[in-house]
């Protein structure tokens, strides 16, 4: 088959709108949408793979190695990341044999050995009966380059305020220089993702991203004073939301949006 | 005693990396000096390598074969060889007591089949006119006059197979390119990151011979319909940089890149892009990232880079000594290329031959020789009165092999079946000192360096397995790890996202599979090479 | 299209090390993100961000060097200079660096200083050609 398919970011690519393949997932026959991805057919269907480094937002990465799965095409077997392989007329997956759950509990030790404290990992390490693979110490910095903090940074944010250094096992997501990068708006979208807690944001006076050698001063809600967003972020928001004469809602932390929308509601229901 | 020669002798001196490294430069230096600018009947010739490194530096006059030179000796050969004709003994290659008057009856060149090698070592690498009096570019002519189709065709006709690893039909990759996204832009790049340690035959055909290796790349965006190739050399490789530089302007200059190539209305151009120090780039997709500015990590390859490639467009990724065959094959014809080799690897393969081997240098012999030919006729055994323990082929992705597997002969199917490979070309020889265990550590210890990290099971999984392989060496390992080394090998290479991380316990498994009793001795405290300090032998 | 590798390579070339200002000059006028600036930085070996050593040695530790004993060259090395491959000497006189192959195998062990090739390296013979730069 021609068709490309990389995801849901890559899905208009020279494929044609509403074009269906069948496969077969763990003997079930789906029809599923071209140009999509074997995890993703495999999410429409509410067959459960499980994954660490797939949003359904961002380019796929195939970096965590836990959503392996068999596929076999032309007669022909592997064991692959289903997050990236693409669907295509006749495939047939498994996704639960022995031989998946065991090299899916292989790679789950890995990550374990690298965030020992992370409950998505321990949840994981569970259910597959896994021990760390590599005691690591204190060296287990409970970040398993995943890559999700990067990629919503530079794809969704538009940022790319961070990025991973070196290589091998010294690779870890940073800022340029380990230092506070003014790309950098404090946005928190890097840790809502973190699957392992690995970035934490903490919010004070100020919000602090340590990960990123970060504190960002927070602006204060109109109504009640309340310190509620990155100053600069929310100065941003505003700058991009200018057309739509909003900006006197942005200035509210959201509890007193929340109110004031109920009221306009109120008011449109009086009517 | 010879006849004083009337015609113009030339005297040549191999000046590659390694010759250059050996003080090949100063015996060149003294040449020049000594004959000055006005030397008639004399042609004095800095060359790429001849692949004999191990005699370096090496000067030929015709036939004659000088080993070992040094500037001292310059004077002499001037005047007792190229005056009066007579020989210097001792600079002739010597064996087991026999004095090789000629080149021809010297061991290390008399089983060799030099095709793809022919040039190197034997012209000025970036001489053009050199090799064009050598029928140079004659088969770019050739080609210009074929469809795309048909040359595609003679390559598949041929049976030519990638000469940088896996050994993909170079035809089929041609074609399927050419057939993928009609109207789209597409490229043609010749990998010449050489990485694998104890490899240098792609830096010696850069060096040596770019022009060959220019007008294999040149003929190969004109079958798949490229505008825009790309060489990715080595920044390790300084010298192979220059002479392509200088190659690159020559050919643009006369007429063989840049628009209308000799008036055919083929349009193509080619840009060198020097690696910065990465192992993985050697794998195609992390080689195309870095040609795009971006870190050499691997992505996940569902889509062949035919199909979508370097900048998501359709693109050839084909190694040095792939495309130096191009021209070969156009030009003297498919059957021709064929007419050696095995069934499934035709025409010949160039090795570099290293480590604890007499004759180290580069070989270019037919597929399917011997691996026992190769280390014995041509490289000329174990040096010092030692044994032979092993074959490392296929660098760090490949294994290692025993003396049980010297009958083998060397083909990308035989190698496999045995556990190896045929990657590159590489073949380091190790001789009764060396222990398996550490060369296993050693391997390991290359890819975790070289690894970029992207996924756990080659980035951790290598470091799991050198943590096992540390209490061997010590003597603390057990039965048990022995198992344990085995299984996380077998898993790394199942889980490992690219070729990389998938071959990256080869070194581990092949040494279990044909070395395991010394794996074994290890655990009863002995080191039988006697390499690991605290452990008996 | 910018070839940002090669961009790197020439100020590698030209200071011997990636400048901080060159980087964010790049970062500026090319509108790149520093982050993919710092990434590409950190991840290729022939790049530096620390000024270059007067003095640069290189121990190729390719296979066939390793087979003929680059190890105790390193070692050597190391006690006489006392530093470990990647550091740099505190009088900046001397970087010492391992690399995987640099394809004169024939000479093997081989060391470069500044360059310079020297080949068929003993643990003696190196501290001798070290001492002709000290």
């Amino acid at each position: 088959m021609n068709y490309i398919g990389l995801g849901s970011k890559h899905k208009s690519r020279g494929v044609a709108a509403n074009f269906i393949v069948k496969i077969v997932i763990n003997n079930q026959e789906l029809s599923v949408e071209a140009g999509s991805t074997v995890l993703e057919a495999a999410r429409a269907h509410g067959i459960d793979i499980p994954h660490l480094c797939y949003h359904p937002a961002l380019t796929p990465y195939g970096a965590c190695r836990v959503c392996l799965v068999e596929v076999e095409k032309n007669g022909r077997k592997q064991i692959t990341t289903s997050c990236t392989y693409p669907v295509g007329e006749g495939l047939v997956v498994r996704t639960n044999t022995e031989e998946v759950r065991a090299a899916r509990k292989f790679t789950i030790g890995l990550l374990l050995s690298r965030a020992p404290e992370a409950e998505t990992i321990k949840k994981l390490a569970d259910e597959y009966g896994v021990e760390p693979g590599l005691e690591r110490g204190e060296d287990a910095d409970g970040c398993i380059r995943c890559g999700l903090c990067i990629r919503v940074c530079r794809e969704l944010m538009g940022h790319e305020a961070i990025g991973f250094i070196n290589r091998g096992a010294e690779r870890i997501p940073e800022t340029p220089f380990l230092e506070d990068n003014p790309d950098c708006v404090a946005c928190g979208a890097c840790a809502y993702l973190c699957p392992t807690g690995y970035i934490k944001v903490i919010d004070d006076t100020t919000r602090k991203i340590s990960s990123w050698h970060k504190e960002e001063g927070l602006a204060e809600c109109r109504e009640c004073g309340r310190r509620f967003a990155p100053a600069r972020l929310l100065h941003k928001v505003k700058e991009n939301l200018r057309d739509l004469e909003i900006s006197d809602i942005l200035d509210l932390c959201p509890e007193c949006r929340r109110e004031k929308e109920i009221k306009t509601l109120n008011v449109v229901e009086d009517r | 005693m010879r006849g004083k020669s009337t015609t113009v002798q030339t005297i040549s001196v191999a000046g590659g990396t390694c010759g250059m490294a050996a003080g090949a430069g100063e015996v060149w230096n003294k040449f020049a000096r000594v004959l000055g600018e006005n030397s008639p009947g004399i042609r004095l010739e800095l060359t790429g390598c001849k692949g004999f490194c191990a005699m370096e530096p090496v000067v030929t006059i015709g036939d004659i074969f000088y080993c070992r030179v040094r500037p001292s000796d310059v004077e002499e050969i001037l005047e007792k060889t190229v005056h009066n004709g007579e020989l210097l003994e001792r600079l002739l290659f010597q064996d087991d007591g026999k004095t090789c008057e000629t080149r021809r009856e010297i061991p290390f060149y008399q089983y060799q089949d030099r095709r793809v090698l022919s040039l190197t070592g034997e012209v000025d690498p970036v001489n053009l006119q050199d090799y064009l009096t050598r029928k140079g570019f004659e088969s770019l002519k050739k080609a210009l006059k074929m469809k795309g189709e048909d040359i595609i065709q003679e390559v598949k006709d041929s049976g030519l197979r990638g000469r940088g690893g896996g050994g993909f039909p170079t035809g089929r990759k041609w074609e399927s390119c050419r057939n993928s996204q009609a109207d789209s832009v597409r490229y043609i790049i010749c990998n010449g990151d050489e990485g694998d340690p104890g490899c240098f035959q792609d830096r010696s055909l850069m060096e040596g011979n770019p022009y060959l290796v220019l007008e294999g790349l040149i003929i190969g965006g004109y079958a798949i319909g490229a505008e825009q190739g790309y060489i990715y050399v080595r920044s390790e490789y300084p010298l192979a940089v220059k002479n392509l530089e200088i190659a690159l302007a020559r050919i643009r200059a006369e007429g063989f890149l840049g628009r209308n190539i000799l008036d055919s209305g083929f349009d193509f151009d080619i840009e060198i892009v020097r690696g910065a120090g990465a192992f993985v780039c050697g794998e195609s997709s992390a080689l195309m990232a870095s040609i795009e500015g971006k870190i050499g990590e691997p992505r996940v390859k569902h889509i062949h880079a035919t199909n979508r490639g370097l900048w998501d467009k359709p693109t050839v990724l084909n190694n040095v000594k792939t495309l130096a065959s191009i021209p070969l094959i156009i030009g003297k014809g498919a059957a021709w290329f064929s007419s050696i080799g095995t069934e499934n690897s035709k025409g010949t393969m160039i090795f570099s031959l290293t480590g604890n081997i007499k004759n180290t240098g580069l070989v270019e012999v037919p597929m399917g020789i011997t691996l026992r030919d190769l280390i014995y006729k041509i490289g000329g055994g174990i040096p010092g009165g030692k044994k032979f323990k092993a074959i490392q082929t296929g660098g760090p992705s490949g294994g290692c092999l025993p003396e049980s597997s010297l009958d083998l002969p060397v083909d990308y199917e035989a190698l496999l079946e045995a556990g190896s490979m045929m990657g590159s070309g590489g073949m380091v020889v190790m001789d009764e000192d060396t222990c398996m265990v550490r060369v296993a550590q050693y391997f390991l210890n290359f890819t975790r360096e070289e690894s970029c990290g992207k996924c756990p099971p080659c980035s951790e999984g290598s470091l799991l397995m050198l943590k096992i392989l540390d209490k061997f060496i010590a003597g603390n390992a057990d039965e048990d790890d022995l198992d344990q080394l085995g299984a996380i090998g077998r898993m790394v290479a199942k889980t490992s996202l690219c070729g990389l991380g998938k071959s990256a316990p080869n070194p581990v498994l092949t040494t279990l599979r044909y070395f395991k009793d010394e794996y074994q001795s290890h655990i009863k405290g002995i080191c039988p090479a006697g390499a690991c300090p605290g452990l008996n032998q | 299209m910018i070839n940002l590798v090669g961009k790197l390579q020439d100020i590698q070339e030209e200071f011997g090390y990636l400048k901080r200002d060159k980087l964010d000059e790049i970062s500026r006028e090319l509108k790149i993100p520093l982050a993919r600036i710092y990434s590409l930085a950190t991840f290729y070996s022939s790049f530096s961000l620390t000024p270059p050593a007067k003095h640069s040695i290189t121990v190729c530790t390719g296979t066939a060097c390793y087979i003929k004993g680059a190890g105790e060259i390193v070692e050597r090395i190391i006690e006489k200079l006392g530093i470990t491959p990647g550091e740099t000497t505190d009088d900046n006189k001397f970087k010492l660096e391992t690399v995987n192959c640099l394809g004169a195998c024939a000479l093997a062990p081989l060391v470069t200083i500044d360059g310079n090739y020297y080949g068929n390296m003993t643990p003696e013979k190196i501290i001798e050609a070290l001492e002709t730069y000290l």
